[in-house]
Parts: structure tokens; sequence; C-alpha cells
């Protein structure tokens, strides 16, 4: 029987032919979904091409109409170009990975418009998305503005809850722990009871008080040798028992002490928490700047680390094992699951990109830009060297007169870095609401500089802004303050702020990125801080002082009473093991001085 | 028209000249186009397998018909049987040295559907050959001429549909 069918030869190569044939056919359809799809992952919004162009024999590909959505806003595309061409190396295409060599692009724009939102649906399987984690940033980073209305009201102490009181519950502690100890060394001494032994040895003292070898015979005196030195022995136990829960007694008071000294300190936390729940303003520099500025930082440094998540998700340190969701078909997806290794190929690579343009006008953004981008890569520790990039502008006509951006994504291993610098001079900076204020600051046009590292969780970084002359523009369209106390206070701010000409406002980045911390730095802050010191420091004081009374009143008397709980079970307790071991003293002299009577008698000792 | 396709495919492979054994071991290679993602890779070389043997080749595409449905409806299946093995340590080398190759990697085993679809047919080509090949020698010498006495099959062939299809698609 034959099992080989060679005149199916013909027809087997005109199939596979045809298979290649449609294969090629539909390349750039496959190629256009692959970039939008991908895209689309990986800037977390849309990501549309209108054509791409594979070119199989020259390993050339182009992408024309490519327009990348702003996340943070799905109707404006944060970059478009009209065309864009990738050599692409053929061997690593064999490997299923994209190797780019060289790029060039044309017609690059910025902003541009959307016709329709570029917004995508949030997938269950997306866990935490990049703007989840963006918006809580914010959240965790604003701080309330700068309140002045409560100044003018009544301060209402009543609103202080005694359950949330630290202190107070700290003194409940110490009072619980003083009664629980006295309560068990109590017990232990009733279980331990030493009366029975000492009455004991008293009944023995007794007995041989008045005996002598006459009247005990010799075997009876050394009977009464070995009685007696079993009892000293018996009363020596209970003594070190006694003595242990004196030290044991000690201990708990030192404990207590412990808890009561922690006090203080939870206390001060709840005069922090009280004054905090009357909004009082604050005339510390520190606090000032970020209720000033706090929005408009948070809003800024946001959207750099909307990119540093970004690249912690899609371009994952370590040579690990990892999965992506497979290709999107008619059938399920699955799930891919790639497998690094060194000195091979990443899944994406570009090796160099170098973007030059010009843009023409007499506008604020005409001029030259250079942009390089050196080494992305979807697996850095595969590719074994950091992503680095650089974008400057020169020949601006007017606007910014400098711009220097660099940044460097360092994900080969654990912890991942990133780090950007940028320095943009002359340009227009953004305009500063300030936070409670009811007006805002324009800082027209000035430097701003920015330094962030981002090393695994932790966040570091400083974004300076500096304007040489500022304008402040007060909102006429704000209601009038509700009395005329407050409108006062308010006039006085701002014929502080009104005299203040250059601002320099810094803000400091820490923490992580899910719990930041913000400290503002700014010489608006400390005339605020003056102004209000000046024109409140009387009313703030006084409330102040009258939280502090109502809070030292909710807490005091249970202090109190932890204290005299603590000093009772030690008073007790320490009584109680003195009279034991005053009694167990006499009979244990008792029994000594018996003992040397009876060992003087010759035969006995 | 699709049914009246998958009757026609069904006895065009049933009564065809090949033995039992072809039939059945077209119908077992045929279940890897349903079984498994059609566009993989390993899915020519088995086209290619299928050509140049003998089997039969409307046993083959009988195969791909039955085996098409139960490859969506086992999908979950596949998948948890590929990520099973993708996640063997002992396997990653192998899995390693599959993506990082030219040409292999093209076959997408690093996919858990395909990866565990495949493995799936594979397993299960011998057992399906035996059976199918069981089958086919029990229709022919059993149910074909009962079949044929049906007034149903009888009417069927008596419609002008069936001509115009038989015009079109002789079986």
């Amino acid at each position: 029987m034959r099992y080989i069918r060679w005149k199916a030869l013909l027809p087997l190569s005109v199939t596979l032919s045809l298979i290649a044939l449609v294969s090629v056919f539909f390349a750039d359809r496959a190629l256009k979904f692959a970039v939008e799809a991908g895209g689309t992952a990986a800037v977390g919004a849309r990501v549309d091409l209108a054509r791409a162009v594979l070119g199989l024999l020259d390993g050339h590909v182009t992408l024309e109409g490519l327009q990348v959505t702003d996340p943070n806003s799905p109707m404006t595309n944060l970059v478009e170009l009209e065309e864009l061409v990738f050599d692409v190396g053929i061997l690593p295409a064999l490997e299923r990975k994209v190797v780019i060599d060289t790029v060039a692009a044309r017609g690059i724009r910025f902003g541009t418009p959307r016709a329709t939102s570029g917004a995508i649906p949030k997938r269950e399987s997306d866990g935490e998305t990049s703007s989840e984690v963006i918006a809580n940033f914010k959240r965790q980073i604003k701080v309330p503005p700068l309140n002045l209305s409560t100044l003018t009201q009544s301060v209402n102490v009543d609103a202080i809850s005694a359950d949330s009181l630290a202190a107070l519950r700290a003194a409940r502690h110490a009072q619980a722990y003083a009664d629980t100890a006295r309560a068990k060394l109590l017990a232990d001494l009733a279980a331990a009871d030493p009366r029975p032994a000492i009455d004991s040895a008293e009944a023995l003292a007794q007995r041989l008080a008045s005996a002598n070898v006459r009247t005990l015979g010799l075997a009876g005196a050394r009977q009464a040798v070995t009685d007696v030195r079993r009892a000293l022995r018996d009363l020596d136990v209970i003594d070190d028992r006694l003595r242990a829960f004196d030290a044991e007694t000690r201990g708990n008071a030192a404990g207590l002490q412990d808890k009561l000294a922690a006090i203080p300190a939870a206390r001060t936390a709840d005069y922090a928490y009280a004054r905090s729940l009357l909004r009082l303003p604050t005339f510390d520099v520190p606090s000032v700047g970020p209720q000033l500025f706090s929005d408009l930082i948070a809003e800024q440094m946001a959207g750099v680390l909307y990119w540093a998540h970004r690249a912690e998700r899609y371009l994952p340190p370590g040579l690990q094992r990892r999965t992506q969701p497979g290709p999107p078909r008619v059938r399920a997806s699955g799930t891919d699951v790639l497998f690094p290794k060194e000195r091979v190929y990443p899944k994406f690579l570009m090796r160099l990109a170098e973007l030059s343009l010009t843009l023409g006008g007499e506008g604020a953004s005409a001029g030259r830009y250079d942009a390089t981008i050196v080494g992305l890569t979807s697996q850095p520790a595969v590719y074994g060297a950091p992503t680095t990039f650089t974008v400057s502008r020169t020949d601006g006509q007017q606007g910014p007169t400098d711009i220097r951006v660099a940044g460097l994504f360092d994900h080969r291993s654990e912890p991942a870095r990133d780090t950007l610098s940028a320095r943009l001079a002359g340009i227009t900076l953004p305009n500063f609401p300030l936070g409670g204020l009811g007006g805002s600051v324009v800082l027209g046009t000035g430097y701003s500089e920015v330094r962030l590292t981002r090393s695994g969780e932790q966040l570091s970084g400083r974004w300076t802004w500096r304007a040489p002359r500022v304008t402040w523009v007060r909102d006429s369209m704000r209601p009038a303050p509700a009395n005329a106390r407050m409108a006062f206070v308010e006039d006085a701010l701002w014929r502080a702020i009104g005299r203040i000409d250059s601002v320099e406002i810094v803000a400091e980045i820490g923490g992580t990125l899910r719990t930041p911390t913000l400290g503002v730095r700014t010489n608006v802050a400390t005339a605020v801080g003056s102004a209000l010191r000046e024109q409140l420091g009387d009313e703030v004081r006084r409330a102040e002082q009258q939280v502090r009374a109502r809070v030292d009143e909710l807490v005091e008397a249970k202090v109190a009473e932890a204290r005299a709980a603590g000093d009772q079970a030690r008073a007790q307790v320490t009584a109680r093991i003195a009279d034991e071991r005053a009694r167990l003293e006499v009979q244990k002299q008792a029994l000594e001085a018996r003992l040397r009577e009876l060992t003087r008698i010759p035969g006995i000792g | 028209m699709l049914i009246l396709q998958f009757l026609q495919q069904l006895f065009k492979a049933l009564n065809s000249e090949g033995t039992p054994g072809q039939v059945g071991m077209g119908m077992a290679i045929g279940l890897c186009f349903g079984l498994t993602p059609l566009v993989s890779l390993h899915n020519l070389v088995v086209l290619a397998a299928a050509m140049l043997t003998t089997v039969s080749m409307p046993g083959v595409f009988l195969g791909w018909a039955i085996a098409t449905p139960l490859g969506f409806a086992l999908d979950p299946l596949f998948d948890r049987l590929g990520m099973a093995l993708l996640t063997q340590d002992a396997l990653a080398p192998f899995f390693t040295w599959v993506v990082n190759t030219p040409v292999v990697a093209l076959s997408r085993l690093n996919n858990s559907i395909v990866l565990g679809s495949l493995v799936a047919w594979l397993l299960l080509l011998l057992p399906m050959f035996f059976v199918f090949r069981v089958l086919v020698a029990r229709y022919r010498a059993d149910v074909y001429a009962y079949v044929q006495k049906w007034k149903v099959v009888q009417a069927l062939k008596g419609t002008r549909m069936w001509d115009l299809y038989q015009t079109l698609w002789p079986s």
C-alpha cells in the first residue's frame, strides 16, 4: 500500500502559495490592527492608524495618519503624525519580534483635536489602571484650600468627640493594663499561697522551742534537725517565689509607666485632630504652600507620573516569565506566556530614533525640535541597556528660548529606575489658582525645571516654577465674604500678596506613587502666612486654647484614673508580698536559731 | 446550505474509495483544523501531511467540520491545559527555545489556547483514528444501504435543489 501521494506536491505548492499570497494581501491590515491594539494597550487610550504598509522585501514599514489620544483628554490627540517610516529587521520578524533600526517621521503635530473620543472602556482583567492610580495619587496629594470662613464663626468644642481622642484610648488602655496586672498577680499569689508553709514552719519552731536532747533523745534530735532543714528549704523556695512576684510587680509598674508616658504624644496628636475639626487657618509657611497650590501641582505631577506608571507596566524589569492576553480572534484569545532570555532580540525594540522637525510660522511653538530615543524596548532585561530620550528646541522665533528634556528608564532589574529632568526657559507658565483666596496668580513668562526620580515604589522629585513678573487676579465673580470681618481679612491678604512681583514655587515630592508626600515652598506662602498671623493671630490662638482646654478636660480625668489604678494595684500587691515575706523571715530566723542549738549537740551536727 | 454541505462531506467521505483506515486517519487529522486555532503555523504542516499522504481528503474535511464547534466549546479546557504546560518549570527551557527561534516562534506555541488545543489533538489523534476507522467500517457494512432506503433521503435526492447542488458541487 502506498502511503505517499506524490502527485499532491503540485496542489500542495499551489495551496501554500495561495496561503502566502493571502497572508501578504492581509499583512497590511494585520499590521494596522497590531499597531492600533498594541498602541492602545500601551498608552491607555485609543491609537488610530489610517493606513499601514508593510514592505516585506525591503523591511520598510510605513504608518500613515497615526493619532495617539491623550489619555487625560480623550477628545485631544497627544501626538499626530502624517507619516512614520521604520526600517524593521527581517530576522527578528521570523521570531515574531519587532526590531526597528531607524525611524523617520513627517508631519508631527501635538494637541490636535479628535473627531471622536479616544477613551477606552476599562476591562475587568485590567486590574488597577494607570488612570486610577493617578486619580488616587491626586486625591492623596491634594490638601483642602485655605479656609478663612471658620474664623468668624464661634468655636464649637462640642464637636470634639471623646471617642476620637487617641490620648483617651491610651489612658483607658493603661487602666485596663493596671487592672489586669493586679488581678493576675493577686490570683497567682493566691494560687501559690505561702501561708500553709509558713504556718507549718511556725508550728515546728514552737514545738522545738522548749525541746532539748533529753526530751527528744538522740534520734529525735537528729529527726528535728532534718525537719528544720527541710522547713528552711521550703521557706527559701517560697521566698524566691515572693521575690519573683515582687520583680513582676515592678515590671508591671514600669510597663504602666511606659503606657502613661505615651499619653502626652497622643494628646499632642489630639490637639492637631481637634484643631483640624475647626478648620482653623494655619500660619505655618510649609502648610500654607500646599493649601494654596496643591491642586495644580497635583495635576502637573500626575501627568508625568502617568507615563512612569505606564512604563512600569509595559517595560517590566527582570527576566521572569510573564503573561499577557493572547491575540484577539473569533475563538478565545488565551494567554501568551513570554519567556525572556538574555542576548536575544526583545519582543519590541527601537534601537534609535532621531527625529527632527521644524514648526514654521511666528507662533510660540515655532522653531526646530530635535528628539532622540535610544533603546526603547518592551523587555529591558533582554536588551540589557536602559532606554534614554532627549528632546530639545532651538531657533525659537518667540516663546521658549530653551527647552531641554532628558529621561531614562532603567528597567533591567528590580527596582526599576526612571529619571526625568526638564528645563524650560522663556515659557508661558500655568496660571495658578490660589486655593481658598478666590483668585489666581498669572505667572506669565518664566522658567520651569523638573527633576523627578522613581526607584521602585519610591518617588523623589522637585518641580520649580520661577516667574519674574506676575499678575494677581482677584475673582470678581466670587460671592462676597459672609461678614465684614472675613472681608477685611481677605482684603488684607490680597494687599499682602499684591506687593509680590516675582514668584518662585518649589514643589518637593516624596513618598511612593500610592502614598505620596508633597511639600511646597514659595514666597507667596511666606507673605500669606505673615499676613494671616498679623490679622488673625489672636483669634486663632484663642480658638486653639479652647480646643486644647476641651481635649485636656476630656483626657485628664481618665489619665488620673489610670495612674491611680496603677498606683493602687502596685501598693496592694507590694503590701501583700511584704507581709508574707516579713512573716516568713520571722519563722526563718526562729528555725535557724533552733538549728544552731540542735547542731551544737555532740553527735548531731 | 451549510447542513447540505456538511451532509455532502459526510457522504463523500464515508462512501469514498478510501479504506476505513484512510478515512479514519483523514478524519483524525482533520480534527486538528477544528480543534486548534485555524490560522496557525502547525496547521500548514498538518495540511501538508494530509495532502502528501494517502489519507482520505474528504475524511480530513469531515473531521474539520465535526471539530470546529467542538473547538469553540473546549477553548476553556485548552486554555487550562496550555497554561498548565506553559507554567511548568521543567518545560521552560523548551518554550524559551521555541519563542526565541526564527520560524519556530511563528507557531505561537507560547499561547495557552494554541498549545493546549494542539496537545489535546495530538493526544486524541491515535484513539480517534481507531474510533473513526471502526465507525466507518460499521457504517459501510450496516448503515449505508439502510440509509439509502430512507424516504427522506430519496425525497431529498428527488428535489431540484439537490440537482442544482450536485451540478455546482458534484459529489
